[in-house]
């Protein structure tokens, strides 16, 4: 090894590369540390939806896009959070659907790893109408209405983009199922609103009081 | 000092030299482990790196395969693009991968190699974690990587890894521990907890590095150590490979030789019997058949004789005795036995003793004479015409237990090639086919009388020069000489004098040497410069001195334009300042036409042509013979006819050529007793007394050895190899010359190491032997086993 090299050609490649890698890495953390757009949603369970009432045990809704990679943390961390709750809701998963989607399209791994999980409940979501309904536009984002129809959580449950393990989210809304709230989280996931529809402030949600999100 | 003390001296000189050969030895095979335990790990560490370089691009692969096949795309509703964790595996991991794979391709083995590699393994560990979501499983590869960095047998290639593991999870749990821990507020020692179990686990590797690279390094001394034991034992097996086959082809010679030696007088016995029985031969014709019969009887009884002779000293059946004996007498006897034969053929036969003469010595004389019989005989056998000498001596053995007598049978016969000098030795060889037609003989006394002698203790040598004579050198053990008296040998008729090189057995130079020639000698050398100056001086020349080819250019110009040019100059081709070579090109370019004779230590037979090349009319290789040094010049400076200028002893030394210094004759160092007349000769310089006045500068020299080891000694820990090679030529050249000739050989090899093979171990072993020698050189004064009586 030449004394140019050693004194100077790799000191320098190895800022360089340090540089780059660093650059690289805080690029990825960055992206997966970046939450998608919160739910819009309504303080009380929204009339006119298919849903029957909550339950005593009231209700929690998760919305998802059934092909995105994030969120088999989300239903990995729902079983997990639905297991440890003292009286596990009536969860229904609503999965995003083209409008022009057939049936089977919804039909992923995800699905399935959501029916399996006991309490839960798939629906799909043609159009995202439901999502619109409940103001929810990241998949992952879980709804939950206490036995009275009050949103006492609205929020993610993962740490981060498909990140497994302990969140914030995910402690808020086992708070929230055994009956003491103390807030709502940052959701990551995909979009559930294609890049066509009309910017957010002109959708009308169908909420109780009707008001505009 | 006493004889039994010197003794001690010497055996506890030798048990100290013995144990510092064997310290060296130890010391070397301890250096060669550690090199060749050095040399695995870096092999390991080369063939480490390949692997990681292939592992890397397959981790690389793989985190794209695993990016595409876990996350393909991210979705925005019902439209989807590329995920990021595509590009963020493609982009991330080849530029993690672009340093170690580099380096693992242009610097393999290197530390810095391995850090990268190592540093690069935690980034991929790292990337994969991410991109599977944190799963616990894919934090097992932080540990798979840590487990397959300690194959390097380095622990300190764990420590970048481990330290931008605790790093992260520090800064992370410190900042942004959700991240982490998925808990805003998570305690501040769990950093601390997944740093511990990443140190756990490194501290096992550390071991496993540490106790490896041990194992390695005994290994590789173990190995060096037999692979040392199995040259030797290969170099054992190969020489008694040789020699059983030699001996096997020694027999089968024997016996075709023998079987053709016992035929041929046979045939003529039967056939002329044949035709004598057959009753039609002429009287005159029947004494003449009878003549030969009776002389093929003879022949063939000295050949069974001397079959016999060597059959018995081969098998170890020949009977010695050895008692007290009279050598004057032996050597009595063999001249009057001889004298008849070398009368016959009209050579003179004499012999004197050189040094002090013992009354008896212990040996088996008949044995002893049997052998100067034989030897003298060839002699005179062998010497159309001029004479046959003796010269005997007590000489001390080298190993300082007791004395050897010797006896040089010298001739001025015709010599034998030195391709043939080992072999005349063997049994049935004489020097040509021819010999035995010529001169008749079995060709077994040489064999017989060398194995006798080496059954005496001693042994026989010789050299020769073709069509000058040859020098037969036997010894034999003359056994403890303590108290035994010195005599005066002329009552046998004997001379105690040493032969002069003028007699009558000298041969005449053939050219003189002009003496009021200008010489030029040009030496760097203080002791060469001496010498020469002492040779030319007695051929009545003074040389014009100077120290290097630039100062000597300087003079030889100088002259030149004060019409006082040179007729010849001397040049020592290797000087400081400017060497030989130049200088020789120098004044031949300035029109400097003297010949020039370059002196050098080289002896291979490009260096003449070299010499030649830069302007030489001449070369002499070093050690430098007077006489052959007098016998150049007067190729070029010839004294006129009507001038006898050149005093006799400036050619000692023609009559006889002095064995070479790599002859056996000479590399056996001999240590002469001497009377106090001889006592001026420096201890060990084989300087005859014709050379007396160059002793001064042999003790000189002698007494230099020291300071010049040293110094070479110096030069080979400075690792300077142009220095030590140059000291070497220099001692090589000036030993030779000035009577030291068993310094040569290994001044020489010295030399030749330097410049060639820096093998510090090989040059130390080459600097040791010759500090042996140099310690052999003590005064003989303590060592005299009596002082010699005069009567």
């Amino acid at each position: 090894m030449s004394r140019f090299a050693a004194v100077v050609a790799l000191p320098l490649v190895f800022v360089c590369w340090f540089s780059v890698v660093a650059d690289g890495v805080s690029r990825l953390w960055d992206y997966s540390s970046a939450p998608g757009q919160a739910a819009i949603a309504a303080d009380s369970f929204p009339n006119g939806t298919t849903f029957e009432p909550a339950g005593p045990d009231g209700r929690l809704l998760m919305f998802l896009h059934p092909k995105c990679p994030c969120s088999r943390a989300s239903v990995s961390e729902l079983a997990r959070i639905l297991s440890a709750a003292d009286a596990p809701p009536d969860t229904v998963a609503v999965f995003f659907t083209p409008a022009d989607a057939g049936p089977e399209w919804p039909r992923t791994d995800l699905w399935r790893a959501a029916a399996a999980i006991p309490q839960v409940s798939c629906i799909a979501d043609p159009g995202g109408r439901l999502a619109d309904q409940f103001g929810a536009a990241t998949s992952g984002t879980s709804l939950y209405y206490d036995g009275e129809g009050r949103r006492t959580f609205s929020g993610g449950v993962t740490a981060g983009r498909g990140h497994c393990g302990d969140s914030l989210g995910g402690e808020a809304l086992l708070a929230a199922l055994n009956g003491v709230p103390h807030g709502d989280a940052a959701v990551y996931g995909c979009s559930l609103q294609t890049p066509t529809h009309a910017p957010r402030s002109q959708l009308v949600r169908a909420d109780t009081n009707g008001a505009q999100q | 000092m006493t004889l039994t003390d010197a003794g001690a001296s010497r055996t506890s000189d030798r048990v100290a030299f013995e144990t510092k050969r064997k310290a060296r030895v130890e010391e070397r095979v301890r250096r060669h482990g550690r090199v060749r335990a050095e040399v695995q790990t870096v092999r390991l560490a080369r063939r480490i790196d390949r692997i990681f370089a292939v592992l890397l691009t397959l981790e690389w692969a793989a985190a794209v395969g695993l990016a595409y096949w876990l996350s393909p795309h991210t979705w925005e509703g019902g439209s989807a693009v590329m995920h990021p964790h595509i590009f963020a595996a493609a982009l991330i991991g080849g530029a993690v991968n672009l340093v170690p794979v580099g380096l693992a391709l242009r610097y393999q083995g290197r530390p810095i190699t391995r850090h990268s590699i190592a540093v690069a393994q935690i980034v991929h560990s790292s990337l994969l974690i991410h991109l599977t979501g944190g799963r616990i499983e894919t934090h097992f590869h932080i540990f798979c990587s840590l487990a397959f960095l300690a194959s390097y047998r380095d622990w300190k290639v764990l420590i970048l890894p481990t330290l931008l593991t605790a790093g992260d999870h520090y800064i992370r749990g410190r900042w942004w521990p959700e991240s982490m821990y998925g808990i805003a507020a998570a305690a501040p020692w769990r950093w601390l907890e997944h740093a511990g179990w990443v140190l756990f686990e490194d501290v096992i590797l550390a071991w496993g590095c540490v106790r490896g690279a041990n194992e390695l390094r005994k290994m590789s001394d173990l190995t060096v150590r037999e692979r040392a034991a199995l040259q030797v034992a290969h170099r054992h097996a190969q020489a008694e490979r040789d020699a059983a086959r030699q001996a096997d082809n020694a027999k089968s010679a024997f016996l075709a030789n023998m079987s053709h030696e016992i035929r041929t007088p046979l045939n003529a016995i039967l056939g002329f019997t044949d035709v004598l029985r057959s009753g039609n031969c002429p009287p005159a014709e029947r004494n003449e058949h009878l003549d030969t019969i009776r002389s093929s009887g003879d022949h063939l009884l000295a050949l069974i004789n001397d079959i016999l002779d060597l059959s018995k000293v081969e098998s170890g059946r020949m009977a010695f005795e050895r008692i007290a004996c009279n050598p004057n007498k032996i050597l009595a006897g063999v001249l009057s036995g001889m004298r008849v034969v070398a009368a016959e053929k009209g050579l003179s036969l004499e012999c004197r003793w050189n040094g002090p003469v013992p009354a008896t010595i212990v040996t088996d004389s008949a044995r002893l004479r049997q052998i100067l019989l034989n030897l003298v005989g060839n002699a005179i056998k062998f010497t159309p015409g001029g004479c046959v000498r003796l010269a005997a001596e007590v000489v001390r053995r080298t190993d300082g237990r007791g004395y050897l007598f010797a006896v040089d049978v010298v001739d001025t016969g015709e010599g034998i090639a030195p391709d043939k000098l080992s072999a005349i030795f063997d049994p049935f060889t004489q020097a040509d086919a021819s010999v035995t037609r010529r001169h008749g003989g079995t060709g077994l006394g040489l064999s017989i009388s060398r194995q006798i002698s080496e059954a005496l203790g001693g042994t026989i040598v010789a050299a020769s020069r073709r069509g000058r004579g040859s020098l037969f050198r036997v010894t034999v053990d003359a056994g403890d000489l303590k108290g035994v008296a010195w005599v005066d040998p002329s009552e046998e008729g004997i001379p105690a004098e040493a032969f002069s090189r003028d007699d009558a057995c000298s041969i005449a130079p053939e050219r003189r040497v002009r003496t009021d020639a200008r010489v030029l000698l040009v030496d760097d050398g203080e002791v060469n410069r001496r010498l020469i100056r002492v040779v030319l001086q007695r051929a009545g020349l003074t040389p014009v001195e100077a120290v290097n080819g630039h100062a000597a250019l300087e003079a030889a110009l100088a002259a030149s334009q004060a019409d006082r040019a040179f007729d010849l100059i001397l040049m020592d081709m290797q000087m400081p300042v400017m060497d030989g070579y130049t200088a020789a090109t120098e004044m031949r370019s300035a029109g400097i036409t003297a010949p020039i004779i370059a002196l050098t230590a080289h002896a291979m037979s490009g260096d003449r042509a070299k010499c030649v090349a830069a302007g030489c009319s001449d070369y002499l290789s070093k050690p430098v013979r007077p006489a052959d040094l007098l016998a150049v010049m007067g190729r070029f400076v010839p004294a006129r006819d009507d001038e006898t200028a050149i005093a006799p002893d400036a050619v000692a030394g023609a009559a006889i050529e002095e064995p070479s210094p790599q002859s056996t004759f000479v590399a056996s160092p001999i240590e002469r007793p001497t009377t106090e007349d001889q006592s001026e000769r420096p201890y060990g310089c084989e300087l005859s007394e014709e050379d007396s006045d160059l002793w001064p500068i042999a003790a000189d020299f002698a007494a230099s050895l020291p300071d010049r080891l040293e110094a070479c000694r110096a030069l080979l820990s400075e690792g300077d190899a142009a220095g030590l090679s140059s000291a070497a030529h220099k001692l090589a050249g000036t030993a030779g010359t000035l009577g030291y000739g068993r310094f040569t050989a290994p001044a020489a090899a010295l030399e030749k190491a330097a410049e060639t093979d820096w093998d510090e171990a090989a040059l130390t072993d080459l600097l040791s032997d010759l500090t042996e020698l140099t310690a052999a050189l003590h005064p003989i004064e303590s060592n005299a086993p009596a002082e010699p009586s005069a009567t």
